[in-house]
């Protein structure tokens, strides 16, 4: 028995210390801005701490990355010829075993600029990272939004210079907050999943008539509009609950007084189970 | 010809000590024509690091002997040119040139011996055109600038460089209307004019003056890339550091890499295992000898309430969250149910695994010299749980081996999803083994020294309590 538990003992305590030796290193990368034609940007970024922002000037992209280099690796990529920029973590690295690596306590962390005068089609996948995102002011023609465990904040401080097709949004056993995504100029919203919540602010004005689709389970998806726009809700919920306040049973839907008056419409299809669905039409 | 070989040598030693030797010199800009003073004069201007001396090599006074016998020298020829060479007078400063000549030679010596300490030698390059000093450090040996070159080499965000022996030592300036190839300097790089490639900076930034163009890519290593108006057509990337990547480190040792994750897991588990069945021994000590009880009396039954446990759990769950929430106190309850569902399997499964491997370890440990009833049990169950776990432990180590190593990885994982699912059967039907599965409880006869070694006849009668041993316990 003795040497069995030494054994057991040694292993345990070395295995571990060897196979989950760690390799930090820090990249920066950027390129000049050499034109304004369209471009698809993907980033990818697994856990820790992530940081977007608008970043006039003379720069395409700036981007600089922390990662633990025996779990991932980086990823600054770009295609002149088709107008395709890809930045953070390779797709293949997405795994357990780089969010562990990057959740520690030395934390991985990745913070990217991207020139506002450039049209996007933007694809963030987060992974376990949480997400500090401004897209204010940019020109974003397509947003697609994976966000899988880690709280993220998504922000339009001023308004989309570009119309935005549509917003899709992926959420897994995190939450997400989108604020003043009024400005966002988008016509369309899509939405599935979220375990801890989705909260749509769409502050102080709607831009664009925008219909939401949202298939949404377990967190619930609160909706927050201003009564400047007018607002349409069909909603199946499932094991939850919705008591639309200030809202005029139509039919199968439900819609505010103001519909016909208003300049801007937010329509809603939700399909929500066990979460429930608010929406709070309210404010300026 | 003595004199202009004189001034030859030492225009070179002199000029040549900053760029290839390293040594820190400050050169003054050329001084008029006037051949063997002005370069005489040129030396004057030698300086020395702040310790006042040489690293590991020459001296400040035997450098300054050498110059000023030079210059010494070069005044007296010069008299004597003036005054007409009288004939004695020239032989002996000619036998005084070959002395010099031989001192020259030594100095030359002392610079190639000087060549082969970059690493320790301290840099101060005078810009000939326009002398500004700059101070450069690179405390590299040949050695590690070599395992540098090769890591950037190697690394998928380094850059192809050029040969060694093209890449400059020390800081570097490219002026403006020059035009280079890829250029790489162990330093700092300033870029006034162009290069048509990549610009690599090792240990120092790269500057982009306004003006400069690089074609290529601006990779500063241990260092950031600057741009001060300049343009870089390519990327602009900064490396913390070098390194071999994970990528090839994968390539090379992957095997390895991932064989002390998988063996790192496997501990884990087993670590776990062992504490909850030291546990289980000490708090449900019964209901451990239960299952296991209705393991070995009904193995199939307890196998197919195992599989109907778990393909029922998802439905059990989903139907029991509804019945919670359509009544106000299942909302409240809700919150706990749920989690306690999943506690409670995990509790079911893992007694029931616990048991499963207290069966098989006596199976392999009935030869096994005995001992207590509880220390045999206990030698039963880590019998057992090294034999499941073994099978992953020899899954992960043959990893490597294309085909079987699948193939026991497949093994491992049919007999662990067995044990745990007969495990988990044994203790639903004996309801967390509160419950025996068959009705009599047969004693073990008097005097038998482990009681679960014969409990059960094989006519069929399940399990039996194991009666009170006479062996003292330890």
């Amino acid at each position: 028995m003795r040497p069995t538990t030494v054994s057991l003992a040694l292993a345990a305590a070395l295995v571990p210390a060897v196979a989950g030796a760690q390799q930090w290193r820090t990249i920066e990368s950027a390129r000049q801005l050499t034109g304004t034609d369209a471009t698809t940007v993907s980033v990818t970024f697994a856990g820790g701490k992530f940081e977007l922002a608008p970043l006039p000037g003379k720069l395409l992209y700036q981007m600089q990355i922390h990662y633990d280099e025996q779990a991932a690796d980086a990823v600054h990529e770009f295609d002149a010829a088709n107008h395709q920029l890809t930045l953070g973590m390779s797709h293949a690295n997405m795994g357990w075993r780089a969010l562990r690596a990057m959740k520690n306590d030395e934390g991985g962390r990745m913070t990217l600029g991207l020139n506002p005068a450039v049209p996007m089609d933007l694809t963030l996948e987060l992974g376990g990272a949480e997400a500090e995102v401004e897209l204010g002011g940019m020109r974003i023609r397509n947003l697609k939004l994976q966000i899988g465990l880690a709280g993220s904040r998504v922000s339009f401080s001023s308004p989309n210079l570009a119309e935005m097709e549509a917003l899709s949004l992926d959420v897994g056993l995190g939450g997400v907050q989108l604020e003043d995504l009024g400005n966002a100029n988008v016509a369309q919203i899509n939405i599935s999943g979220g375990m801890d919540g989705i909260n749509l602010d769409f502050g102080d004005r709607v831009m664009r008539d925008v219909k939401i689709n949202a298939d949404v389970a377990f967190g619930g998806l609160k909706i927050q509009i201003p009564n400047s726009a007018g607002v349409t809700i069909k909603a199946e919920t499932k094991l939850g609950s919705f008591k639309p306040q200030g809202f005029t049973r139509v039919g199968d839907a439900w819609v505010t007084p103001n519909w016909d008056q208003a300049s801007t419409h937010v329509t809603i299809v939700a399909n929500t189970a066990l979460g429930g669905l608010q929406v709070d039409h309210a404010g300026p | 010809m003595r004199v202009a070989s004189c001034s030859l040598l030492l225009t070179m030693s002199v000029l040549s000590v900053p760029i290839a030797a390293q040594v820190r010199v400050k050169v003054a800009p050329p001084a008029p024509p006037a051949p063997a003073i002005a370069h005489a004069q040129a030396q004057m201007h030698a300086d020395f690091n702040d310790r006042g001396a040489w690293l590991d090599s020459l001296d400040e006074g035997e450098l300054k002997l050498l110059t000023d016998s030079i210059t010494l020298l070069a005044n007296e020829i010069a008299k004597a040119q003036i005054a007409g060479l009288e004939a004695g007078k020239l032989g002996s400063l000619q036998g005084r040139l070959g002395a010099l000549e031989g001192r020259l030679g030594a100095l030359h010596g002392r610079l190639g011996e000087l060549q082969g300490q970059l690493g320790r030698v301290d840099v101060r390059v005078g810009n000939l055109p326009q002398p500004r000093t700059a101070e450069l450090r690179h405390p590299l040996s040949p050695k590690e600038l070599s395992r540098l070159l090769k890591q950037v080499g190697s690394d998928p965000h380094g850059a192809e460089l050029p040969p060694q022996d093209s890449i400059n030592m020390g800081n570097l300036t490219i002026a403006n209307g020059t035009a280079l190839g890829r250029i790489a300097t162990l330093g700092q790089l300033d870029v006034f004019g162009t290069v048509n490639g990549d610009a690599i900076a090792l240990n120092g930034d790269i500057i982009v003056h306004r003006g400069a163009h690089i074609t290529g890519d601006a990779l500063a290593i241990g260092g950031t890339v600057r741009l001060d108006g300049g343009t870089v057509d390519g990327e602009m990337r900064s490396l913390d550091r070098a390194v071999v990547p994970a990528a090839a480190t994968a390539a090379s040792s992957s095997g390895f890499l991932s064989i002390l994750d998988e063996l790192q897991h496997v501990m884990g588990a087993l670590v776990v295992m062992v504490l909850l069945g030291f546990g289980a021994m000490v708090f449900a000590e019964e209901r451990l000898r239960i299952v296991s009880s209705a393991i070995e009396a009904r193995f199939g039954r307890s196998l197919f309430a195992g599989i109907l446990t778990e393909v029922s759990f998802i439905p059990a769950l989903v139907l029991a969250v509804v019945l919670l929430v359509i009544t106000i106190i299942g909302i409240i309850l809700l919150p706990v149910a749920i989690p306690g569902m999943f506690v409670l399997g995990a509790l079911l499964t893992a007694l029931g695994f616990l048991a499963v491997s207290r069966v098989a370890g006596q199976a392999l440990t009935r030869r096994a010299a005995t001992v207590s009833v509880r220390g045999a049990e206990l030698r039963s169950m880590l019998a057992g749980l090294f034999f499941f776990f073994g099978l992953w432990l020899v899954a992960a180590v043959l990893s490597w081996v294309p085909v079987l190593g699948s193939l026991l990885h497949a093994l491992a994982f049919v007999v662990t999803w067995a044990a745990a699912t007969v495990g988990l059967g044994a203790a639903v039907i004996t309801r967390g083994g509160g419950r025996p599965t068959t009705a009599p409880v047969v004693a073990a006869p008097a005097g038998s020294e482990l009681g679960w070694q014969t409990p059960t006849p094989i006519s069929g009668i399940a399990a039996a309590r194991r009666q009170a041993t006479n062996t003292p316990e330890v």
